[in-house]
């Protein structure tokens, strides 16, 4: 019986594997896995449109007030169980001179209401601040439009889009960008990194998570990287004192889903400007 | 708990890994490349659309599995019906009964009913633990026990009428 259940076995593995099976598997799965993101944006979207009708007219900014709206709003889990991530305003904004779109997040589950409070206010405040920068800025530009002679009929306003992403959440981490750019000029764009130790509810540090020796052990591998990345004749950096010397203990980085440590360097940092802003995953 | 995403990219890397195991399954119940196919496709577009159902991502293989199953049983079963009513006479089983040498037991365990099929080939075939079974096949342990028992009994009932 062993034999033949052996035997049997060897059978059952040399059944064919048609050539096909790759190109059905790959084609199956993007179909599916778009209808279904179709359906989350979806839910999304009515949700944004329903904050964008509550919102609508008031144009007050600081919403922090509101908690029970901020409960409507805030019907998209972005993350499980412990501490989320949601969307705690979404509007746009109009006036003559900028278009925005502005989407807030806040944290929430974190287990301390103050420490969720604290960073909440944070990100409410400085985002709130950039787009009155960037009312002023935008209003400066049309005004400046104007007076060299633009036609206000072919003006056309600045978008000014105000956002977020989720890079990782666990039951240790919640890490987040919170960023704002407009149609204007790149400089005016704004990133800020979010890594928080849900935790023990605090801000983390790069050596809070790597450790004393950090900053070597980040150059070291940072520096490996690069060379891995200069074998293609694609990529070009930046040499000597205007390429990459050594990290800094407050620059951007975020936590991935495997928990690990994503140094960002920003576009024209360390390399030419078509290379884009550039991470290094660091072990 | 995990987000939505990221049980899709687990979902999805464990297809890529695992889709000639799941076809190999699918194809030892349906003995045709196009079926099985079939079924590959229809059991990604189910687990990828019912993904929310999937509360452990530690069970993805099993469950995956029971999708495989399932979507194979069922169409053994719409298949059947179909040649029922097309009144197309009876399988070629009696010419494979036919050959001199000893059945195989790969052909024998087609000629098991479905719940002793499917835990002969995931216990031998698939080598999984009896508890995963229990988990694929949605039955307690004790029932995939004695379903293998009755399995291997009916297989060497099947095996020794070949001999003599």
């Amino acid at each position: 019986m062993k034999n033949q259940i052996e035997k049997g076995k060897q059978y059952y593995k040399s059944i064919q594997i048609p050539k096909e099976l790759d190109e059905m598997v790959n084609k199956t799965i993007n179909k599916s896995v778009e209808e279904q993101n179709k359906k989350h944006n979806l839910r999304k979207k009515i949700t944004t449109i329903a904050a964008t009708f509550a919102l609508c007219g008031s144009f007050i900014l600081s919403v922090n007030l509101n908690q029970s709206f901020a409960e409507g709003v805030s019907e998209i889990p972005v993350i499980g169980q412990l501490a989320k991530l949601v969307t705690f305003v979404d509007y746009e904004v109009e006036t003559e001179a900028l278009h925005g779109n502005v989407k807030i997040p806040s944290i929430e589950g974190v287990g301390s209401k103050e420490f969720e409070e604290k960073i909440n206010k944070q990100i409410n405040e400085k985002m709130n601040d950039y787009l009155e920068e960037a009312k002023i800025r935008e209003e400066e530009y049309k005004k400046a439009y104007l007076e060299t002679g633009g036609k206000i009929e072919e003006y056309n306003p600045i978008e000014v889009t105000i956002d977020y992403e989720l890079k990782s959440a666990s039951d240790k981490y919640l890490s987040f960008i919170v960023y704002g750019y407009d149609t204007l000029a790149s400089a005016y764009a704004e990133f800020n990194y979010y890594n928080l130790d849900v935790e023990n509810m605090q801000t983390l540090s790069l050596e809070d998570i790597l450790g004393g020796n950090y900053i070597e052990n980040c150059n070291k591998q940072v520096i490996e990287q690069i060379e891995e990345m200069k074998k293609n004749a694609e990529n070009s950096f930046f040499e000597d004192d205007m390429g990459f010397t050594s990290i800094r203990p407050d620059m951007n980085f975020y936590i991935n889903e495997s928990d690990k440590v994503v140094l960002v360097f920003d576009k024209y940092e360390i390399a030419p400007g078509y290379m884009g802003s550039l991470e290094f995953v660091i072990e | 708990m995990l987000t939505y995403k990221k049980k899709q990219k687990i979902l999805i890397e464990y297809i890529q890994n695992y889709k000639e195991k799941l076809y190999r399954l699918a194809y030892s119940y349906v003995k045709d490349e196009q079926l099985a196919m079939d079924v590959i496709q229809e059991s990604i577009e189910k687990s990828l659309t019912s993904l929310e159902k999937l509360k452990n991502p530690d069970y993805i293989g099993t469950w995956m599995y029971r999708i495989v199953v399932n979507t194979s049983v069922n169409l053994i079963r719409k298949n059947k019906k179909i040649i029922y009513m097309d009144e197309v006479p009876e399988r070629s089983q009696k010419e494979e009964v036919g050959i001199d040498e000893k059945m195989d037991l790969y052909e024998a365990i087609d000629k098991l009913k479905e719940e002793y099929k499917t835990v002969i080939m995931l216990r031998y075939f698939e080598d999984l633990t009896l508890n995963d079974i229990a988990e694929i096949t949605g039955v307690p342990l004790s029932t995939v026990k004695t379903r293998i028992y009755t399995a291997i009994r009916q297989l060497k009932k099947l095996s020794k009428c070949e001999v003599s």
